[in-house]
């Protein structure tokens, strides 16, 4: 259990380091009047890593219940699937810095706060990768 | 435990961790968990690995075009660039941020290549006979799998054209379409492997794939 509940934790704590650099981005669409993308980027980017951390936690202190065990297995397979996702964010980054460093406007950073998304994506894929679904069904297996 | 066709073997559920006994399955269908659903049985066509040779190549043969050429070209000013799956990467090195450069450089180049050439040896160890060394290599398969994260690059081409296109003329360059072909077929080679199960007389027929050996936690 403990090893289940670390990378939890630490995903925790670098998770709030991220906000600003994406909520400028999502600040300038909104200003544009691209309002729908702006939601979108704000889904993808903060909503989804945060219903990450919280899931895989539910799921972790869950498991001495025997309640819903089967939409709880279900639950963990859809989180195991859009883990990766969140990558998108890190990907539109570098693409972007590449192309203002490498053309003709002005030069460009990648900031903490993208370090800090990839670690979650990193983390957060490792800890679920980490936590076994089995877990979930424990109580029923006792010989 | 018996390997020969036609007998029933004991398999546990990779995700709930019911035992079954499951049955010779007819080519292309799949056993699933009585408890919980998740697939815990294929049936075996007899041309999957075949099939899985051909992905693999295909993906091998467009990994070099797909990674050289370039993906975006965005014009400012009159001035046209072009910029490869490498670019962002390479950027992301010299403005000083290779923390970050590490991560994107492993999961859209490396980690990609190093899954083709491990599904490629893991389908002439199954061709070749080579049991040992199966199970490792599915595991090795299974984790590059889940690392090489380049379906997302595709997506992320899209949106960095939607997002450049408010400052400067951005389009995708032929290069996005080899590394659309090598997507599909690394997803499909995966596909047609199976890897989070062993096939019929496979070593590894017990715990899963991806926690070899260890035993079901007990209160």
């Amino acid at each position: 259990m403990p090893a289940n509940v670390f990378p939890t934790l630490t995903v925790t704590l670098i998770g709030s380091t991220q906000t600003d650099t994406v909520f400028d981005g999502v600040v300038a669409l909104w200003q544009d009047g691209m309002w729908p993308l702006a939601l979108i980027v704000m889904c993808a980017s903060l909503v989804i890593p945060l219903v990450k951390i919280v899931a895989l936690l539910f799921l972790v202190l869950s498991i001495g219940m025997t309640a819903r065990r089967l939409e709880r297995t279900r639950f963990y397979r859809f989180i195991e699937g859009i883990g990766r996702w969140s990558m998108l964010d890190v990907y539109v980054i570098s693409l972007i810095v590449a192309v203002i460093n490498l053309g003709v406007l002005s030069g460009a950073r990648a900031d903490i706060g993208a370090l800090a998304f990839a670690a979650v994506v990193i983390v957060t894929i490792a800890a679920t990768r980490q936590f076994d679904p089995r877990l979930i069904w424990r109580g029923d297996d006792r010989a | 435990m018996s390997d020969q066709p036609g007998a029933a073997r004991l398999l546990d559920c990779p995700t709930c961790g019911l035992v079954q006994a499951v049955g010779v399955l007819p080519a292309r269908a799949h056993a699933q968990c009585a408890r919980c659903g998740a697939v815990i049985a294929h049936g075996d066509d007899g041309a999957g690995n075949q099939r899985a040779l051909c992905f693999a190549l295909t993906a091998l043969l467009l990994f070099p075009p797909a990674y050289a050429y370039p993906i975006l070209e965005v014009t400012t000013l009159g001035d046209t660039r072009a910029y490869t799956v490498v670019s962002g990467a390479r950027a992301l090195w010299q403005s000083a941020m290779w923390p970050l450069a590490v991560p994107v450089a492993l999961a859209s180049v490396v980690l990609p290549f190093c899954l083709i050439l491990a599904l490629l040896a893991l389908v002439l160890a199954r061709a070749v006979g080579k049991p040992g060394a199966i199970p490792w290599l599915r595991r090795t398969c299974a984790f590059l799998a889940t690392w090489s994260i380049v379906d997302v690059y595709l997506l992320a081409i899209f949106v960095t054209v939607v997002k450049l296109a408010q400052m400067t003329d951005a389009a995708p360059a032929g290069g996005a379409l080899l590394f659309l072909g090598l997507v599909v077929a690394l997803a499909l080679a995966l596909r047609s492997l199976h890897l989070d199960r062993p096939q019929h007389g496979e070593a590894g027929a017990g715990p899963p794939a991806r926690r070899p050996g260890r035993p079901i936690p007990r209160a």
